[in-house]
């Protein structure tokens, strides 16, 4: 990544220089910044601060403020809204499916699977223009932008959720339609369980764990930031940041981004994995004989 | 608005961030919005007859933001500062250019700007190395702003959220980056306090949550508008009553470099291009018919301008003459141009395809067009590395040198185009040192008539500046370069 932003052209010092600066102004400020040194001494320098100094370098675009200040004011506000929005898509997109599937080929399933195919193909660049248009603009029930207090999260929510909604809900309903075939809820029903029970129980505990998985990339998704929903509603988030970061060339940010990208796709993949083998009793006693 | 890049007056590097620092801080000078310098923190000042010596009158009792009152010691230190290598600004040199002494602090080789003289608490004396009548312009910069040194002592010497003290109308109340600006009045201001108690700019990058913004009420003032948004709104009577729209200090053109390209070295080839641009369809299909079309290179509202040049109009004909001439009759032989412009501005790439278009078709030449991220084009226009380009030009102060000769003396900086006329050259260093307004219009307009005669650009058009407004935001008032600050504004 350090190799790749410095390969790109221009550099951070156009933009601090500002456009009328001429060849030897940018020169000075490259040597003061120490841009011109070689690149394996810049990328030297810039791991020795980290691993001693705990220092990511500091943002040129933004008053030289420092980068780790800026993923400890920026990513939490991304992770608020990408929890929000995982919420909300679970709170949507899973009861969806379970009852298109409960009801499969019913009124409800084809209108539900209808609607999940528009969400599905609606990205947040266009739907969430729509929804400031609507509830906004039109009939200011909402504001238009900021994060200043609850209401202002709604919107994003639901921009940055609804897609994801959609996805759960088709993942959902064919996971259990898949359980529901399966000859042991049969055997279940036949020797007397409920179908509500035996649904409960012992189908959708099954069919979550495909679920799960979607849930797990999902969020992993969400949490790096949604650089549209970011900008449209003027989230304070790493979306914004990081693609500014880079149309700024901001190297330090663009690394520091990149860097806390890896370290959270990591956790998030850990950790489900980890509740598989709580769900699924079977993928635990599968490690163990292995 | 945008994110402020910094928040040291020193190191601004577009207008944005200057509106930003022009509510806390000030200069000597300052421009109203009749586009005339008016006096700052300089109540006067009077200027040796051979314009080298500036001797400023500060007004007296002053205060800074933390109580203390301002001296003329307070200017040097702050000039001094900018100019130090420590605080890295680009640009402080150029915007105190001429200034004795200057070279040795830009070059780390002494502290003492040697050419500032502090007389008295309220008197200072500048030596320039030569004449420069627009000085005082220059003054009006952000890197020339008055800061506050013991509020920048605590932090590095950079003015940071924490240092940000200066003389101006409002104080910065909170910055949350990202998200929003706050300042509050500064009840002891030395031209009356403001007439609103606080100001908020929440930093919107997308231009539409911007307009979205101001249609809910949410903001009251939305600046920098492109050209395509207000002719979408010119049937909306509503909100044409809250549009603002004047003349700004800048033009955009068609630039030839004519050492990249040396087709480019003959002059009949650069005016039969002029002559075959249908520069109105650019206007109308481009800017929908909202920018004007350029007179020259000084646009209105720059003062000593002197007469319009004489005009060109689209004449396809006398292009194809003027190119025959040059030895490329119907395009013949004529090498094929690469034509640059600045990515993501679809009114600039419209204008591209229009251009491209229109000397294809009225001379036979064949136009690559070609588009580059903004940092990348700039360095390309300073390493002289673009034969024909679309750019653009915006004034730093109102003053026909700021057209005139940074741009198009022989070999200086930011003459891109590598254009060289020896009388242009020795119109313009006349009128630039000499202080009579009279005399140095008149230089100034034979100046330009020159350059036109010679076109080593294309003048297309002048966009305005164009402003949404409440109509409940009263005394909010603009200049040709930039909004005002809001000290005589009010809020019904």
């Amino acid at each position: 990544m350090f190799i790749v932003a410095h390969l790109a052209p221009s550099s951070p010092v156009d933009i601090i220089a500002g456009e009328k600066a001429t060849l030897e102004e940018k020169a000075r400020l490259a040597h003061q910044y120490g841009l011109d040194r070689p690149l394996y001494i810049q990328y030297g320098s810039y791991v020795w601060n980290i691993v001693a100094h705990g220092d990511f370098g500091r943002s040129f675009s933004r008053s030289q403020q420092p980068v780790t200040e800026m993923i400890r004011s920026d990513f939490p506000v991304t992770a608020q809204l990408a929890l929000q929005a995982i919420i909300f898509a679970m709170v949507i997109g899973l009861p969806i499916g379970v009852f298109a599937a409960l009801y499969h080929n019913s009124w409800f399933d084809r209108m539900a699977m209808a609607g999940v195919v528009a969400m599905v193909s609606v990205p947040s660049i266009v739907l969430g223009p729509l929804l400031v248009l609507f509830f906004a603009v039109h009939n200011r029930w909402l504001p238009v932008s900021g994060w200043d207090s609850p209401k202002y999260t709604i919107l994003p929510t639901i921009a940055l959720g609804a897609r994801t909604a959609a996805i759960m809900a088709r993942f959902m309903r064919s996971s259990l339609l898949d359980v529901l075939k399966q000859d042991y809820m049969r055997t279940a029903i036949a020797k007397g369980l409920s179908r509500s029970r035996a649904v409960w129980k012992h189908a959708l505990k099954n069919a979550s764990l495909p679920v799960l998985t979607v849930i797990g990339n999902s969020f992993g998704a969400l949490l790096t930031g949604s650089f549209v929903v970011e900008t449209i509603f003027q989230v304070p988030g790493i979306g914004y940041v990081s693609i500014d970061s880079i149309t700024k060339r901001d190297y330090a940010v663009i690394q520091g981004m990149a860097l806390l990208v890896a370290l959270l796709f990591t956790l998030v993949n850990l950790s489900v994995d980890i509740l598989y083998g709580v769900i699924d009793p079977r993928v635990r006693s599968q490690e163990a004989r292995a | 608005m945008f994110e402020p890049t910094s928040l040291d007056p020193a190191t601004v590097p577009d207008v944005i961030t200057e509106e930003v620092m022009q509510y806390s801080f000030e200069g000597l000078t300052r421009f109203n919005d009749k586009n005339q310098i008016e006096p700052c923190l300089a109540e006067s000042w009077d200027i040796s007859p051979d314009g080298k010596v500036y001797t400023f009158h500060l007004r007296k009792n002053v205060k800074f933001h933390n109580g203390r009152v301002f001296a003329a010691s307070d200017v040097k230190y702050s000039w001094e500062r900018a100019l130090n290598p420590h605080t890295a600004s680009a640009q402080a040199a150029n915007y105190l250019d001429g200034i004795v002494g200057l070279k040795d602090v830009v070059a780390g080789k002494s502290p003492d700007l040697t050419g500032v003289t502090v007389v008295d608490d309220n008197t200072l004396k500048v030596q320039l190395d030569r004449g420069r009548a627009y000085f005082t312009g220059m003054l009006t910069m952000p890197q020339d702003y008055v800061v506050c040194k013991e509020a920048v002592a605590k932090t590095d010497y950079k003015v940071t959220k924490d240092s940000f003290v200066g003389t101006g109308p409002f104080r910065l109340d909170e910055y949350k980056t990202g998200q929003q600006l706050s300042f509050a009045a500064n009840s002891d201001y030395w031209d009356g306090k403001p007439g609103i108690d606080r100001i908020e700019m929440p930093v919107i990058l997308d231009p539409q949550t911007a307009y979205d913004n101001f249609k809910t009420n949410q903001v009251d003032i939305y600046s920098h508008i492109q050209t395509t948004r207000y002719a979408i709104d010119r049937d909306n009577k509503t909100l044409q009553a809250e549009y603002h729209v004047g003349p700004e200090a800048a033009f955009s053109y068609l630039g030839f470099q004519e050492n990249k390209q040396p087709v480019f070295k003959n002059a009949d080839v650069r005016h039969a291009i002029a002559l075959a641009l249908d520069r109105p369809e650019i206007i109308r299909v481009a800017f929908k018919s909202v920018s004007t079309l350029a007179t020259g290179v000084l646009p209105p509202g720059v003062p000593l301008s002197g007469p319009v040049p004489e005009q060109f109009s689209f004449d396809v004909k006398k292009a194809q003459e003027l190119l025959a001439k040059a030895g490329y009759p119907g395009g013949k032989g004529f090498p094929s141009i690469t034509l640059t412009y600045r990515q993501k501005n679809p009114e600039v790439e419209s204008a591209a395809i229009i251009v491209r278009k229109n000397l294809k078709s009225n001379l036979g030449i064949d136009v690559t067009l070609s588009a580059r991220e903004a940092g990348e084009f700039y360095t390309a226009e300073n390493k002289h590395a673009l034969e024909m380009w679309l750019g653009g030009w915006v004034a730093d102060y109102l003053d026909p040198q700021d057209f005139l000769s940074t741009l198009f003396i022989s070999h200086n900086d930011l003459n891109f185009f590598d254009y060289s006329n020896p009388t242009f050259d020795k119109l313009c260093h006349e009128a630039d040192a000499i202080t009579d307004p009279a005399k140095r219009s008149t230089l100034y307009g034979q100046a330009h008539a020159l350059l036109m005669a010679d076109m080593p650009v294309v003048p297309i058009h002048f966009a305005p500046r164009i402003t949404l407004v409440h109509t409940d935001a009263k005394g909010w008032r603009e200049c040709a370069l930039y909004v005002l600050p809001a000290n005589k504004a009010t809020k019904d």
